[in-house]
């Protein structure tokens, strides 16, 4: 019988007692975290005339020349690290909320002139959006897990999303019910503000996203903010197939997410924009800056040889660690229509085919 | 220059987190003294994913430094509650994960929505932990892990979980209440449960 007390003692003696951090953990998360504090703190700098204690806690708001200079040479250092650890990408994103000082980045105005192109778009017929999905499974880093389905979505304008495994078997989908999983909410925020900056989009996303994500997306760092919006936006963009003016807003709110880079190709005869991001959750960033070679690092200028040697500060063997891969996750979007046509991410390759049906057709009522 | 150093040695959590504003190098002063604490606590509840967690908490921290209450000597209890909230914005984003895989008919013989919780899981708690702690709801499990394993008083608990001391009290005496009444329900003997230091029993450890 547990009387008082034991069940503390129980409790304790339960605790998981791993191993102390590595030299390794404790290098690249000190380092992360300067990394951080020197990049907010370069920002909240370029205001001279506030006062450093008040600065800290201050919005990262101004606007001029001198903050667009600092931010490029910003850039420049980040993309000559990246290129040491054989990175490659046309254009370095930057973090969210200096947005409005700067000007979009390349990366972000290649996705806001795609928001413009189908803003102008001719209406579509049909009440439906239909999403054929191909998804295919392999092994890759942290997933064991292969194979092959496919999937098709159904949502409604109204609001209602139903799903069966193919088109044909969405009749018996709907039969079954609605799926409880809708984006309606943001679509609404979204068509609302349609016409708002990026940011202001963002923020509104945010919020109408916020219920399906346990109620405190508004509050969270932003790079999970990121991954809500990321995750999220993938559904969204294929829903919002109809609705040009919620296509271009989400398209704007996609282009604040922090590391975005794009790359114009050619899928399926289309031209196309292949939008990527980084999962910035992941220790992979740190630990490529860590482990960029010193050549690499000279080049980048006084920025780079700082996060060196506070790399080396840290204990990191900075000259020692191998470059990993990035945890790379790219959407591809047809780059007149802003249609969904993949995504891909570690072990898991989707192909979409996005079409207006009458919902009708498949038994909706 | 070695003066310097033994003199910022010597002062309060709040004193670096202040100076920290002025000089934001200096918050690296606050991650050496408490990165072990805060990895630990991180891994003890997320697993594997509490390394990225825990480095996380000290960059939400750096941004949040000019809120810290200065009256408070030792971040400790602090910096234990932001893990906290990101521990559970963590946990949520299994739970989101598990639903998306929920949703597709994989029909490929094996159950991604299991697979993907089972990945989560094993980076959590193990099976007699999970059993035992089953029920008690989510704010009372934090504010009694963060007393049973991490040594907080209830007054340091109430200030890493942002809430009255009283608050905190009812808390962990219903968790505690319901904890008692699982392990029973387990035939979790007294014996088991007061076993020497460094037999910990059916549980499991990270490695």
């Amino acid at each position: 019988m547990i009387e008082e007390t034991d069940e503390l003692r129980w409790l304790k003696d339960q605790e998981p007692h791993g191993a102390p951090p590595a030299a390794e953990a404790t290098g690249w998360a000190r380092t992360s975290l300067l990394l951080h504090a020197q990049r907010s703190s370069e920002l909240v700098c370029l205001d001279s005339r506030r006062k450093p204690e008040d600065a800290a806690s201050a919005p990262r708001r101004s606007s001029g020349a001198v903050k667009r200079g600092r931010r490029w040479k910003a850039a420049a250092a980040a993309a000559a690290v990246l290129a040491a650890a054989a990175v490659a990408a046309v254009a370095i994103g930057v973090p969210h909320g200096d947005s409005d000082l700067l000007g979009p980045a390349p990366a972000s105005a290649a996705v806001l002139t795609l928001a413009q192109k189908v803003q102008v778009a001719p209406a579509l017929k049909g009440d439906a959006t239909l999403v054929l999905h191909t998804n295919v499974l392999t092994a890759g880093p942290g997933t064991s897990i292969t194979g092959s389905f496919k999937g098709a979505d159904l949502h409604l304008d109204d609001g209602r999303y139903f799903y069966a495994a193919t088109a044909k078997g969405l009749p018996e989908g709907v039969e079954a019910g609605p799926v409880d999983y809708s984006l309606k909410a943001v679509m609404d925020a979204m068509s609302a503000d349609a016409n708002a900056d990026p940011q202001t989009a963002r923020a509104a996303y945010l919020k109408a996203v916020n219920p399906l994500y346990g109620g405190d997306t508004e509050h969270e760092p932003g790079w999970q903010q990121d991954n809500v919006i990321w995750v999220s936006g993938i559904d969204l963009l294929g829903m919002a197939y109809v609705r040009p003016d919620v296509l271009a807003a989400t398209l704007r709110v996609l282009s604040t997410v922090d590391g975005v880079t794009v790359n114009h190709i050619t899928f399926g005869g289309h031209d196309a924009l292949a939008i990527s991001m980084k999962d910035p959750g992941s220790k992979a960033w740190a630990k490529i800056i860590a482990s960029a070679p010193p050549q690499a690092t000279a080049a980048a200028g006084k920025a780079a040889d700082e996060k060196k040697a506070a790399a080396k500060a840290a204990g990191s063997s900075s000259t020692e660690a191998q470059p990993i891969p990035p945890h790379l996750m790219t959407l591809t979007l047809d780059d007149q229509t802003g249609a969904l046509l993949q995504y891909t991410d570690i072990g898991l390759q989707v192909t979409y085919k996005v079409s207006r049906v009458d919902a009708a057709d498949y038994g909706v009522r | 220059m070695s003066t310097r150093i033994q003199s910022f040695s010597m002062e309060t959590d709040a004193v670096v987190v202040e100076r920290s504003l002025r000089a934001p190098e200096a918050f690296g002063e606050l991650f050496d003294r408490h990165w072990d604490s805060v990895y630990r606590y991180c891994r003890s509840r997320a697993g594997d994913a509490g390394e990225d967690l825990a480095a996380e908490t000290f960059k939400l921290a750096f941004d949040r430094r000019a809120s810290y209450d200065v009256d408070r000597a030792d971040a400790r209890p602090w910096l234990l509650g932001l893990a906290t909230n990101l521990i559970r914005n963590h946990l949520r984003g299994c739970q989101r994960g598990r639903r998306a895989l929920q949703r597709l008919d994989v029909g490929t013989g094996e159950d991604h929505a299991d697979a993907a919780m089972g990945r989560a899981e094993a980076a959590l708690l193990g099976p007699a932990l999970a059993q035992a702690l089953d029920g008690i709801p989510e704010a009372d499990r934090d504010a009694l892990l963060l007393m049973a394993w991490h040594d907080l008083s209830y007054a340091e608990v109430a200030e890493a979980l942002d809430v009255p001391l009283g608050t905190v009290r009812s808390r962990i005496s219903r968790a505690r209440l319901r904890l008692r009444g699982r392990l029973n329900q387990l035939g979790v003997t007294r014996e088991a449960a007061t076993r020497p230091e460094g037999d910990t029993g059916p549980g499991r450890a990270h490695s």
